[in-house]
């Protein structure tokens, strides 16, 4: 992604992600196959939307431009931590009702729980909340507790 | 660094990262404590 410019990263991938949703609805749509063509004209004109708003000055902008500091990557890793918790949730609860009205598509919901359950447990491992590295003086006490408090 | 961040550091609604806070206090030839310390803003005061 290097190669293509920030401002462009995200756009391209929504216009990329909205023509993959209109393939997928070319050959599985039926007689409503032309929706396909207004699918894929929303979605370029979403990514060109994007495109533009990208370029203001903004939290949001630097965010959609790939340029955002500190401060604003951390506000788009707590939005997405909310989506994330809220497709959990989501997915949880659409399990529950579907068992118990006994449906038989319960399955998607706990396919999906269970995606966004691993995907938490992955960040876990992956981001470190293992063991903590030794430190540089072998002994250094880890049963004592820190004298920092704050 | 944006414009939005200094804005939200300078109101206190963001706490910078130690690399920020060295970079800022080097670009103002102070020191972090003297830059980021609360308590001694409230003793200056």
């Amino acid at each position: 992604m290097k190669f293509i410019r920030p401002r462009l990263r995200k756009p391209l991938l929504r216009g990329i992600a909205g023509l993959g949703l209109a393939g997928a609805w070319a050959i599985g749509g039926g007689h409503a196959r032309w929706l396909a063509i207004v699918i894929a004209i929303v979605a370029l004109g979403n990514a060109v939307g994007w495109y533009v708003l990208a370029g203001n000055d903004s939290d949001d902008a630097a965010l959609l431009g790939s340029r955002g500091d500190e401060r604003q990557k951390l506000v788009g890793l707590k939005a997405r931590a909310l989506a994330g918790v809220v497709a959990m949730i989501a997915a949880y609860t659409g399990l529950l009702i579907t068992l118990a009205v006994k449906r038989s598509d319960a399955w998607q919901f706990a396919a999906l729980f269970a995606v966004t359950a691993f995907a938490y447990l992955f960040g876990l491992s992956s981001y470190g909340s293992g063991e903590p590295d030794a430190a540089d003086d072998t002994d250094a006490g880890y049963g004592q507790r820190s004298p920092i408090r704050y | 660094m944006s414009r939005q961040t200094v804005i939200s550091i300078e109101s206190g609604r963001y706490l910078p990262s130690l690399p920020l806070a060295f970079a800022i206090a080097r670009f103002f030839d102070m020191t972090v404590d003297k830059m980021f310390d609360p308590e001694g803003e409230e003793a200056g005061a």
